[in-house]
């Protein structure tokens, strides 16, 4: 089987008087399986560098939006906290656990951009190489907004938080089948969002390069063709 | 599942190629195309393809038997790219010229292209044409061009679910690239058509050439399993080589001819080894795919008649391997989940939504709902639910007089003992009798022998405006005098009864009534009754007045419900249910065959779409499928 596999998302515990987001790792977090952080968070929050994550992403736009990304070894915690230095507002996020992927080589693609007072917020056109590579797409933002995806994706997790100032946050995904340039793709909102959308297109390697067939003397025996029929009885028309 | 089409391309020139199965016609240009030149390649020989030359051919079909496939195909090729000088899409090979017939639309196709913005990476896709005509072009597996001249075996298989289903895979090598899934699975094309190679032709114009060689092609009538794939480059790249290295080996060291592998004798040497080699991948090949995990579509088949599964050819092959690994996987039959997983495909469920029905011998129910599928409901007085409690109410003036010739219409709800005969317990909890119970009329425990009619009442009765706590038997048509055992407390009320001995068909036996006031299991008072039962086959609760009109209104309330069958064999019993009303396309006959074949000798098993007979219905000769109440 190729291409990268969704196994599950969790989404994160947000403490805005300890200062900490922590995302529990579901069951399907084993090890040698690959984990995808998203973070989203106002542009003037921050946190703690977690250097044995891998950046993917480091969107400042209108909201801050993080993409990390790491796989699971021996010495994993159950969860993987976050140390806020900064959180005057909520902030949200989803972890996803990937099966056949590689943190130096998931990203493919991505692409970014802030949206103003939009009742339907966008995430940008985004270059895709391979048809099974995944095709995702982020928006977050302020406000309680009921955010929906686009009708052909799938939602992963959406959802508000008010704890410190609220916000808002909606993953979704599809398989790309295509390659090429991905549109961009807009969301639904209750409420005119203020915020920002990312674009992002993950896979589980690189194109292979084929293995060719090398024999200085020609003179090898190719395919066989095959005759699979069962014989005729006799007798029978 | 054979080859349809094989062109080998080892004809010298001047000489036309031909399809090695004789499906087709030799192939040859027109006008508009020109025959590609022979070149060496790595079986020997292939055809060079230029764009700038408008290389190409094409062939009719021989006969109405061969290569149109409008569901799964493989097509696979010995190739290598020349991405140098080329423009655009570039067809390998499409069966069908799109001349306006339908003969020849497009039913299969397959084409590479370097990627537009990505130089250095190549796209390769199957298309085709719907029954509208359109062109259905599919998402494409992606590879990195392995150099100009580069040969290389590149395989796409197309798999046909459903009208809306089409599944795509493709392999560079014995790699897997891609598997994509679109929903064009109205599939165009008819007998006797034509096919080309190295372009493709629509309203009669040539376009698309391949610019290339091209070694080998071949089109198979199935779909080639990723291990059938790597199977055949183990065999072309590990095993041959090996032979043929094996047998260089046994020539003296120093030898001239083993300095250079193309000379005559180098030659023989090779064709000697080859088929060494070609003899061990053979045997290789027979070891690594027999088993069920990874049998091919020939063999899978045979895997399911050796363990008795119904065949379902429609499903996936990844689908039938599991469901045969499942039923080999199984630990003494009755692994839940390997069962789930056993019966899902043929009951078309995903495998959580498989219920496999297993008992213990104990039936209870606490009445959040009184449910049809075990309780069998009299006509005469009203049964519901009120608050988690069985509610029997009954208007003044009613006749809840035991009727045995109207087994239906007295007041009663029961269940089957799921025994014939033999030991048992069974209670029952009054909830609140003591306001709304009328003159002569019991109510309690109700025990019941369909087939006789004798029938046990063992509760509480207005005894001359005196509630008692006692019961009354039916037995041989005779209904006996109400036995007052004791006072009733007018409280809750906990009555149950258990056989002293075996109940013996014809014979008396001796049953335990007892009653509590403190809880279901505690502070009974047991009283030994001899009755003559025929064996007590239903359990439940009753109200039976002898008077012909009830004196007042009746409102009795029962809860906690209990009954052991200690000689049942309910637990010996075991369902496969499937909801009829979720949606799919069960084969509920094969169910039942693959339950009867999978089951422990001691048990017996059934695939069912019902909780109980349910006659209702014209599907299924009448009857559900269902286990004769099991619940």
């Amino acid at each position: 089987m190729s291409g990268l596999k969704l196994l599950d998302s969790v989404r994160p515990v947000f403490a805005n008087v300890a200062k900490t987001l922590t995302f529990t790792l579901p069951a399907a977090a084993t090890k040698g399986r690959l984990m995808v952080l998203v973070v989203a968070f106002d542009a003037a929050d921050s946190y703690a560098a977690m250097p044995d994550w891998t950046q993917l992403l480091a969107f400042a736009g209108t909201d801050k939006v993080h993409v990390l990304a790491k796989e699971v070894d021996d010495n994993e915690p159950d969860a993987v906290e976050l140390a806020l230095t900064l959180a005057a507002k909520d902030w949200l996020g989803q972890l996803l656990i990937f099966e056949n992927g590689a943190a130096a080589v998931v990203l493919e693609a991505s692409a970014t951009t802030n949206f103003a007072a939009d009742a339907t917020p966008p995430t940008p056109l985004v270059a895709c190489k391979q048809a099974i590579n995944l095709d995702v797409r982020i928006w977050s933002g302020d406000g309680a907004l009921n955010l929906t995806p686009p009708a052909d994706m799938e939602t992963l997790d959406s959802y508000a938080s008010a704890l410190a100032a609220a916000r808002s946050f909606l993953i979704a995904m599809k398989v790309a089948n295509a390659s090429g340039n991905l549109a961009a793709k807009d969301a639904g909102a209750s409420g005119a969002a203020t915020g920002s959308g990312v674009s992002l297109v993950l896979r589980d390697r690189p194109p292979v390069t084929p293995v060719g067939l090398v024999d200085p003397v020609p003179g090898n025996i190719g395919f066989i063709g095959r005759d699979t029929r069962p014989p005729r009885e006799a007798g029978l028309p | 599942m054979s080859t349809v089409m094989r062109f080998p391309f080892n004809e010298p020139d001047g000489v036309l190629p031909s399809d090695a199965t004789g499906n087709l016609g030799d192939l040859r240009a027109e006008a508009g195309i020109v025959a590609p030149a022979r070149v060496s390649a790595w079986t020997g020989f292939g055809r060079r393809f230029r764009q700038a030359n408008s290389n190409a051919l094409f062939a009719a079909d021989q006969s109405d038997l061969g290569t149109l496939l409008l569901r799964d195909v493989t097509v696979r090729g010995l190739l290598s790219l020349t991405l140098d000088g080329a423009v655009g899409a570039q067809v390998i090979l499409s069966r069908g010229t799109n001349d306006g017939t339908l003969a020849d639309r497009y039913c299969y196709g397959l084409e590479v292209e370097e990627q537009a913005g990505n130089p250095g990476f190549v796209e390769v896709r199957m298309f085709w044409h719907d029954s509208a005509g359109a062109l259905k072009k599919q998402p494409a597996g992606v590879f990195k061009h392995a150099g100009d001249g580069a040969e290389i075996m590149l395989t796409a298989t197309r798999r046909w679910e459903a009208t809306d289903r089409v599944v795509c895979r493709y392999y560079v090598g014995p790699e897997q690239i891609a598997e994509l899934v679109t929903t064009d699975g109205d599939i165009a094309g008819g007998t006797t058509g034509k096919t080309s190679v190295g372009a493709k032709k629509s309203a009669g114009v040539w376009s698309s050439f391949f610019n290339g060689d091209i070694d080998e092609l071949e089109v198979l009538a199935k779909e080639l399993s990723p291990e059938e794939i790597r199977e055949d480059w183990n065999r072309m790249t590990v095993h041959q080589p090996a032979g043929v290295a094996t047998f260089k080996a046994l020539a003296p060291r120093g030898i001239l001819w083993t300095q250079n592998d193309g000379n005559d004798i180098g030659k023989l040497v090779k064709i000697a080894g080859q088929a060494l080699g070609f003899g061990a991948a053979t045997t290789e090949r027979l070891r690594s795919l027999f088993l069920p995990d990874r049998a091919t579509l020939e063999r899978i088949g045979r895997w399911e008649k050796i363990c008795g599964l119904s065949p379902k050819p429609n499903d996936s092959l990844d689908v039938r391997r599991a469901r045969v690994v499942s039923y080999l996987a199984r630990e003494e039959g009755m692994s839940l989940p390997a069962m789930r997983t056993c019966f899902a495909e043929i009951i078309d469920l995903e495998a959580d939504d498989v219920q496999i029905l297993e008992f213990t011998n104990a039936v209870t129910d606490d009445f959040a709902t009184l449910d049809p599928l075990r309780w069998l409901v009299g006509s005469s007085g009203t049964w519901a639910i009120d608050t988690n409690q069985l509610k029997v109410t009954a208007l003044g003036g009613a006749d809840l007089r035991f009727d045995p010739l109207k087994t239906m219409n007295f007041c009663h709800v029961r269940s089957v003992l799921h025994q014939t005969g033999g030991r048992f317990i069974a209670g029952i909890k009054l909830a609140q009798y003591w306001t709304n119970l009328p003159a002569n009329t019991i109510a309690g425990l109700f025990l019941y022998n369909r087939r006789s009619n004798d029938s046990v009442w063992f509760g509480v009765k207005n005894v001359a405006g005196n509630r008692r706590i006692g019961y009354q038997i039916l037995a041989n048509g005779v209904l006996g005098a109400f036995v007052d055992l004791a006072a009733s407390p007018d409280v809750p009320l906990w009555v149950r009864v258990r056989p002293r001995s075996s109940a013996i068909i014809g014979n008396a036996s001796t049953m335990s009534f007892e009653y509590s006031t403190v809880g279901p299991t505690l502070g009974f008072t047991a009283v030994d009754v001899t009755t003559n039962t025929f064996g007590t086959e239903w359990v439940g609760a009753a109200a039976m007045c002898t008077d012909a009109a009830l004196a007042a209104n009746l409102d009795v309330r029962f809860d906690e419900f209990r009954m052991l069958a200690l000689e049942g064999d309910r637990v010996f019993h075991w369902y496969v249910y499937r909801d009829p009303g979720l949606p799919g396309d069960p084969d509920m006959a094969g169910a039942h065959l693959l339950a009867t074949k999978v089951k422990p000798a001691h048990t017996y098993a059934s695939a069912i779409t019902s909780k109980s007979v349910l006659c209702d219905d014209p599907i299924d000769g009448l009857c559900d499928r269902g286990p004769m109440g099991a619940v």
